[in-house]
């Protein structure tokens, strides 16, 4: 008798077999894509209503969420992956949205509440996506990654392109320890043994009741359950960093905290070079262990109010 | 204890004059007036009380439903008690005095308030059973809660990014209270004739109701003709009905270029601000010109999609047959096309820029 089941005939499908995504119309590699469409599906049964039976669904508006986290790769040109930058540069200045093709992510985008269930699953571009945090780690034992969260919808309906890869963006290598710089104006900080840059958009994504149209007006009054826009209302760079100490309990470089205008706090990972003109610091924190001593110091930065409304404003790419 | 679910109000349901509706809170109040009165009467003791008149209210926060709980509603009662209001023939107590329309993006509902005569006998004002509402039943059509892609609105000029709406129905009532006819010899009071004891009960035979009759003795025929003479419970009319609400949208100042070909920091060109009014010459509220009755230049639209499928339906069925379709939030007898505006007040917060709006209309 045959096993019972599909695993006497099965190819499973897993993240190596499966293609990668596109950003932008740019192939990138990516440890781990954990974007999808998301809507709070829940019951509601706070009501008199002649017994205790969960009768009531409340289903409400629908959005895309998720991360994804990838190292950051360049080729033998020692370019940086387009994908990227396009990531960089969106999260820096959040002007215009991103979009995402991928060979897994399946949407529907009629209403939920009419169309439950199974039917009308699309592979669709994720054509508005906008990030809603980023941060770049890296460590002397670890290579540069980054992750990156976005929120999202589906502006209109396009065919998702099967993000197929062009050789180019694949042939290359992940940026270690070894390609990363740190310096500020007080200091050359040779002492550094990790850092995560930071930025963080506050993302608002409201839904408005349905506007009135008119058959005269020849436009009828298109009902979706949709999040209807998305908007950014706070932009904040910032970081942390840890440094190994000296015996002498490194008197100069203690940071005490408040603002220093001008210290120029730059990283260099590779290709990206991250500028932080006024750095805002937290006061340092160093615990006593029996290891050695380990500093973390984190900052935000004083920029313009406009500033992130015009490219590079933090970080800037070869 | 053993396990005892009596005391829950879920597994109860009740009926509105005669009529099913699903709610989250149910409150019957009755009052009857008492107090002491003390006279020159050589003592503080209280000796003398003034028993008045007796008033039943009850008030109800109902949900909004799409799907065939939307037949018992609280948009559906809402919308009979208005009915009736507007077709007095028809109105079984309780009355309604106010009707509050709360349209939200995640949740809408209607708060009522109705009025009712507190006579114990009548059991059908305010019923409270053990049936389970079978408009529920999700093998008919499931229902579920009306959310923002539901419900369509145009409150004047306003009709993108509109964030809430509350429509507030109010009526009048009037309550008034007559002697006893001269002539009527039965039993006088609210009881069952000589089935109760430790008060006053006369002597005597007859009903309890009293029929209004003619000049030459025939009874009259109409409504509101039977009631019991000698009971503190008022007669109730219908004197007044009004339509207002308030609603809060969103601000959306975009800078453009102008004719001139360049674009200003300023939000005082032609087309620059939504929902509110920062032009020379244009005016958020519904201002008013000698000797001209001005109101909004857009009807007043508040509509739902799709929620009466269920009164067409065939009777004893719970599968639809009628259509889809958006429909007035409110009743389908009263026209509130007409509407002004008469309150605009904007809000400038580092999120969401909002107005709020303030509207009456017209009751046609």
């Amino acid at each position: 008798m045959a096993y019972p089941g599909i695993l006497t005939r099965a190819e499973f499908a897993t993240g190596l077999v499966t293609r990668s995504i596109k950003i932008n119309g740019n192939y990138l590699l990516v440890d781990q894509c954990n974007i999808n469409q998301t809507q709070e599906i829940d019951t509601d049964n706070n009501f008199i209503q002649g017994g205790p039976g969960s009768s009531i669904s409340n289903i409400q508006s629908k959005k895309i969420t998720g991360s994804l986290s990838f190292p950051i790769r360049v080729n033998d040109q020692y370019q940086l992956e387009p994908a990227i930058k396009e990531i960089l540069n969106h999260a820096q200045n959040p002007v215009e949205v991103l979009t995402m093709d991928t060979n897994h992510l399946l949407v529907h985008t009629q209403l939920t509440a009419e169309y439950g269930g199974t039917d009308s699953n699309q592979l669709l571009k994720i054509n508005s996506m906008v990030v809603s945090s980023l941060s770049i780690t890296c460590s002397q034992n670890e290579n540069a990654s980054m992750t990156v969260n976005f929120e999202g919808m589906i502006d209109s309906e396009q065919n998702s392109d099967y993000a197929v890869p062009a050789n180019f963006d694949v042939l290359g290598r992940a940026l270690s320890w070894g390609d990363c710089n740190a310096s500020r104006e007080e200091s050359s900080m040779r002492t550094i043994t990790s850092f995560t840059l930071s930025i963080t958009n506050q993302i608002e994504t409201p839904v408005f009741l349905i506007p009135y149209q008119t058959e005269q007006s020849g436009f009828a009054s298109t009902r979706n359950d949709q999040i209807q826009l998305l908007g950014i209302k706070g932009v904040k760079w910032t970081g942390t960093m840890t440094e190994l100490l000296r015996s002498g309990v490194e008197l100069n470089t203690f940071i005490h905290g408040g603002w220093m205008q001008g210290e120029n706090l730059t990283f260099k990972i590779g290709p990206i070079t991250a500028n932080y003109i006024t750095p805002l610091f937290k006061i340092s924190q160093l615990p006593l262990t029996s290891s050695v001593l380990t500093r973390t110091t984190e900052w935000s930065t004083l920029m313009r109010p406009n500033r992130p409304s015009t490219p590079n404003g933090l970080f800037t790419t070869v | 204890m053993p396990i005892n679910n009596n005391l829950f109000g879920v597994y109860k349901s009740v009926k509105l004059g005669g009529r099913e509706v699903v709610a989250s809170s149910f409150s019957r109040n009755r009052n009857m007036q008492a107090s002491s009165i003390n006279y020159v009467q050589g003592t503080p003791k209280a000796r003398v009380m003034d028993i008045g008149t007796v008033d039943e209210t009850i008030s109800i926060e109902a949900p909004i439903f799409v799907g065939a709980g939307s037949t018992v509603d609280g948009r559906n009662i809402a919308n009979q008690k208005i009915r009736e209001i507007l077709n007095p023939q028809t109105a079984v107590l309780p009355i309604l005095t106010g009707a509050n329309f709360s349209i939200g993006q995640d949740a809408s509902s209607v708060s009522l308030t109705l009025e009712s005569d507190g006579d114990p006998n009548n059991t059908t004002a305010f019923e409270i059973s053990s049936s389970s509402i079978e408009a529920l039943n999700p093998l008919g059509t499931p229902t579920r809660l009306a959310k923002f892609y539901d419900i369509r609105v145009q409150i004047g000029s306003r009709k993108y990014f509109v964030m809430s709406a509350t429509i507030n129905v109010a009526a009048t009532t009037d309550k008034k209270y007559f002697f006893i006819p001269g002539d009527w010899n039965d039993y006088r009071g609210w009881g069952t004739l000589g089935g109760a004891t430790g008060y006053d009960v006369a002597t005597g035979v007859g009903s309890t109701n009293l029929t209004i009759r003619n000049a030459d003795g025939s009874p009259r025929s109409g409504t509101g003709i039977t009631f019991q003479p000698g009971t503190q419970f008022p007669f109730i009319g219908i004197s007044g009905l009004k339509i207002s609400g308030n609603g809060k949208a969103a601000v959306l100042l975009e800078n453009l270029t102008d004719s001139g070909g360049t674009g200003t920091s300023n939000f005082l060109d032609s087309n620059e601000a939504i929902n509110l009014s920062l032009q020379s010459g244009t005016t958020d509220m519904t201002l008013q010109d000698p000797g001209v009755v001005r109101y909004e230049n857009a009807d007043f639209r508040v509509e739902i999609y799709d929620p009466i499928w269920h009164a067409a339906q065939i009777a004893g069925s719970l599968n639809p047959s009628a259509g889809f379709g958006w429909t007035s939030l409110l009743s389908s007898d009263i026209d509130t096309s007409r509407a002004i505006v008469h309150t605009s007040n904007f809000s400038l917060t580092p999120g969401l820029m909002t107005v709020d709006f303030n509207f009456i209309t017209w009751i046609k």
